[in-house]
């Protein structure tokens, strides 16, 4: 095995089989992999290569651990991630709550004064939580009144309560709730300065944001690609789908549309790596990007019709994996409705 | 230590930046923040953290509250604290 794709290509049946990567298989799978980079170009350019294989969900467990290794870079936690890069820690991010959405000022999850102060809470939809070793979960801390004062905490796995959200994520990359009771603080490792979590989570959430980004734009080319193989293949009425020029323009369209958004990742990618990044940037790539690779997604469905469902379902497996995008780095919605205000502020958007 | 009303012009840099504050909008020390900007909890933060940033200081979990942040005046007091330390 000479390459992370060999090696990849030759478990993935295996994987999707069990519904994860096994935990052996990971840590060769880091032997190939630069675990925990310090830079996004590296992390795009992994997801690029694994995207190579038409799984998402394996590329976003990945992405997931990467979220996390960042956020232990931004909170000096380096003395973890030398275990993170060799795969001997897979991490999970826990930031949602039920009815709280990723609203931070929202969190209920929180330290009873004591002693011994205890942290408890509830956190669902986490990406990785079937798997993590290690879970950085956001907690209120104190009274901020409209302030969210937030804390990180460090789990173990043996600390949390973990249900599999069956059905909910990828195929690779499943979902999970998880209850925390009464946790003693003193048996968990807080993340950076007390009270301050807000910031470190607004960074990780940047370059979440724009991790979807990478997922989305890259998809997306890899599903144009394999759509014009199946036009150029497919004949109807004795000749293929793609001289019906119903097909060659939407195809022409859509290339189009993907071709920008690619451009745009590699702005903010390089951007973020540079520290110059503009949050309007990475909101609006999140927000077109996910809506562009759900929407080629099903038209791809739409296109493959009934060759498809008789084949297996490809393309509909695919539109239910990329779904989980809109909600990763925050709903769609909430970037969508900050985008507006920005744009109707009085000194309005840049550019 | 800075002056009061140095600390405010600097708020106000800060606000037009970060909270889209209006260019003929003049921060006073009875200002509350939310009736000139558009504010919510996300942008509150990114401001104390701006603030931070332009005065080089860190203020202490305990001293931050959303009427300390959102009150002009109460907020270049405690940055006035900080800076003349």
């Amino acid at each position: 095995m000479s390459t992370v794709r060999d090696y990849v290509d030759s478990r993935l049946a295996d994987w999707r089989l069990e519904g994860q990567v096994p935990r052996a298989d990971w840590q060769r799978f880091a032997d190939l992999v630069p675990l925990a980079a310090d830079r996004l170009a590296v992390v795009d350019s992994m997801i690029t290569e694994l995207l190579g294989t038409r799984d998402i969900g394996l590329a976003g467990t990945y992405a997931i651990n990467e979220i996390c290794a960042r956020l232990l870079r931004l909170t000096n936690a380096d003395d973890l991630l030398p275990a993170v890069g060799s795969g001997q820690l897979r991490l999970a991010l826990a930031l949602t709550e039920p009815g709280a959405g990723s609203d931070l000022a929202r969190l209920q999850t929180a330290v009873s004064p004591g002693p011994p102060a205890m942290l408890s809470g509830h956190k669902t939809f986490i990406a990785n939580g079937t798997i993590a070793d290690l879970f950085i979960v956001a907690s209120r801390s104190g009274d901020g009144g409209s302030l969210p004062l937030i804390d990180l905490h460090v789990l173990r796995r043996d600390q949390v309560e973990i249900a599999d959200l069956h059905g909910v994520g990828a195929q690779l990359m499943r979902l999970a709730d998880l209850r925390i009771d009464e946790v003693p603080v003193a048996e968990t490792r807080r993340l950076g300065r007390p009270g301050r979590g807000f910031r470190y989570v607004n960074r990780v959430l940047t370059f979440e944001r724009a991790i979807v980004g990478c997922l989305a734009v890259r998809f997306a080319r890899v599903l144009l690609e394999d759509l014009g193989t199946y036009l150029s293949e497919r004949e109807v009425f004795g000749a293929p789908l793609i001289e019906h020029g119903f097909h060659r323009l939407r195809l022409g369209d859509w290339w189009a549309e993907q071709r920008v958004l690619a451009r745009a990742l590699d702005r903010v990618v390089a951007d973020i790596d540079a520290g110059t990044d503009l949050w309007q940037d990475v909101f609006a790539l999140k927000v077109r990007a996910s809506a562009f690779v759900i929407q080629l997604a099903m038209g791809l469905q739409h296109v493959g019709g009934a060759s498809d469902w008789i084949d297996g379902g490809r393309w509909a497996r695919v539109v239910d994996d990329v779904r989980w995008l809109t909600l990763a780095g925050g709903v769609v919605e909430v970037l969508q409705d900050r985008l507006a205000r920005d744009a109707l502020a009085p000194n309005g958007p840049p550019g | 230590m800075a002056e009061r009303s140095e600390i405010i012009d600097r708020l106000t840099d800060v606000a037009r930046a970060e909270l889209g504050l209006a260019e003929d909008v003049e921060l006073t020390p009875d200002t509350d923040i939310r009736e000139v900007a558009w504010v919510d909890s996300v942008r509150l933060m990114t401001y104390v953290e701006a603030v931070e940033s332009a005065f080089a200081i860190e203020f202490d979990i305990e001293q931050l509250s959303g009427e300390v942040v959102t009150n002009v005046g109460k907020l270049s007091d405690l940055v006035a604290e900080k800076v003349g330390r």
